[in-house]
């Protein structure tokens, strides 16, 4: 039973991708720097559940995948949360972050979780950075009050996605090798993790639909 | 150690982690929303005060406005215009008066009548702007016009600077303004019979204190006091030079007022 419903969030949530990836490319030209990185980290995403599939399907070792798209994922969103400071090494700033976590990752991959594993490391010290870039912009908006309407702003809707998904299976990326003896509740634990991914796209989908005037 | 009492113990935890994050996370998120809502209707509000006040100065800008030139038309009118229409009465009778001593005493009322009528030009344009003031700075000015008030009223006026400052012009005729207004006040309401003015240099601001021993105010009366008119003008004036103001007084105890200037904006101190 866990195991129909856990399978049917994970093919939800590889179609719950098309929905952002469908709105940010109907919106192409109006869109903003932040907004393509969003739509590119979108496809990508696509790619890699198509990827994911594809090897395991013929069964190979689909987790080197998931490092990769990790790398990724982060450098895309750390690019789109840094772009909003006002400092003036921000760029600097990113590019350490982003070599710090690809580093990190390697490190993950070749002696912490390994190639074999779900790369449990490198995805919780990911979430718990993005959690604090995506906080950065909260207390960058309420000191300089520059943005009236959030809902207009797609960098509100981004951090909100990326401040409930990461922090949600922050838990979930931390212990999940831990459960992988039972699939029963390996299916619960990436059922709920699925929800939180079309939570995620969702968002967005949102942050792709606006238009920003200039 | 049994695999599935493992999983047991473990699936728990993460769950209630997993859910524990997620409160906290939305907790962020309306906290933030919420928030930010508060700081702009705040900050909505201070600009409609800022807004209000701005709206109310200019009004009494221009009421003081009106006022003034009301005075100087009544000055005009009552006194030089006066003089003059009695001057050219007295001119005609120059044709028809034969030339006796009656001649000589109407020419000699005649240039008495003209010198008066340059006397009050000249207290006229004095009042409107002392040429003191403009030659030689508000400090010059206000020694005279404290001269000439304690002359004419009989007051106690000590007027006392610990360095010659030096002002911008804009400086020189708002300081002079708001000295002016508060020596008319005390004129007209004090009951007073000794005025102190003091220009002291403190470590990064200068202070100008104004105090007289008059019948001094309630706090009623102090918050009637800063609607009236004069009372916006000085503290327009001193907006204007960047400085602030304090108003203190008791019942008995007369008023003291001190306008503090940064010292950032004083041309020059030695």
């Amino acid at each position: 039973m866990e195991q129909k419903i856990a399978e049917f969030i994970t093919d939800l949530v590889l179609y719950s991708g098309i929905l952002p990836a469908l709105v940010g490319l109907f919106n192409t030209r109006q869109l903003r720097n932040n907004q393509k990185a969003i739509l590119l980290l979108v496809l990508l995403s696509i790619a890699t559940e198509v990827a994911v599939y594809w090897i395991a399907y013929n069964s190979g070792l689909h987790n080197i995948v998931f490092y990769l798209f990790t790398i990724a994922e982060f450098t895309l969103l750390a690019y789109v949360f840094t772009q909003n400071w006002e400092r003036n090494d921000k760029t600097k700033v990113a590019w350490i972050a982003i070599i710090f976590f690809t580093l990190f990752v390697l490190l993950d991959m070749l002696y912490l979780s390994g190639i074999e594993q779900f790369n449990s490391y490198s995805t919780s010290v990911e979430a718990l950075l993005l959690i604090g870039f995506a906080l950065s912009f909260f207390y960058i908006t309420l000191r300089e009050l520059k943005i009236k309407y959030l809902e207009r702003e797609p960098l509100f809707w981004i951090s909100t996605g990326v401040l409930l998904y990461f922090a949600s299976s922050l838990f979930i990326f931390l212990f999940t090798n831990t459960v992988n003896a039972s699939m029963e509740a390996l299916f619960i634990i990436w059922g709920i993790h699925g929800i939180f991914r079309i939570l995620l796209n969702i968002f967005y989908s949102i942050a792709l639909w606006i238009r920003v005037p200039g | 150690m049994d695999q599935s009492s493992g999983v047991d113990t473990t699936l728990p935890l993460i769950l209630l982690g997993v859910i524990g994050m997620l409160l906290l996370a939305l907790a962020i998120i309306v906290f933030f929303i919420v928030y930010q809502r508060r700081l702009f209707a705040q900050q909505d509000q201070i600009r409609g005060m800022e807004a209000a006040y701005q709206k109310d100065l200019l009004e009494s800008t221009i009421a003081a406005q009106e006022v003034e030139r009301k005075r100087v038309a009544t000055d005009l009118h009552d006194g030089v215009g006066s003089i003059l229409s009695a001057i050219r009465l007295y001119v005609a009778q120059f044709a028809t008066t034969e030339r006796s001593d009656d001649f000589q005493e109407l020419i000699t009322e005649t240039k008495d009548m003209v010198d008066t009528a340059i006397e009050q030009t000249r207290g006229i344009a004095h009042n409107l702007l002392p040429t003191t003031l403009d030659r030689f700075g508000v400090l010059r000015a206000l020694h005279d016009l404290c001269q000439r008030i304690q002359k004419l009223n009989g007051l106690d006026v000590h007027f006392h600077t610990d360095q010659p400052y030096t002002f911008t012009k804009q400086q020189d005729l708002a300081i002079y303004r708001i000295i002016q207004e508060l020596l008319n006040n005390t004129l007209k309401h004090a009951q007073a019979s000794t005025i102190t003015l003091h220009f002291e240099q403190h470590p990064t601001a200068l202070h100008i204190r104004y105090s007289d021993n008059g019948q001094g105010m309630n706090p009623t009366e102090i918050q009637a006091l800063s609607t009236g008119l004069g009372f916006k003008s000085i503290e327009t004036r001193v907006n204007l030079i960047n400085g602030t103001l304090e108003v203190t007084s008791e019942k008995g105890q007369g008023i003291q007022v001190t306008i503090t200037l940064p010292s950032r904006e004083i041309l020059d101190i030695t």
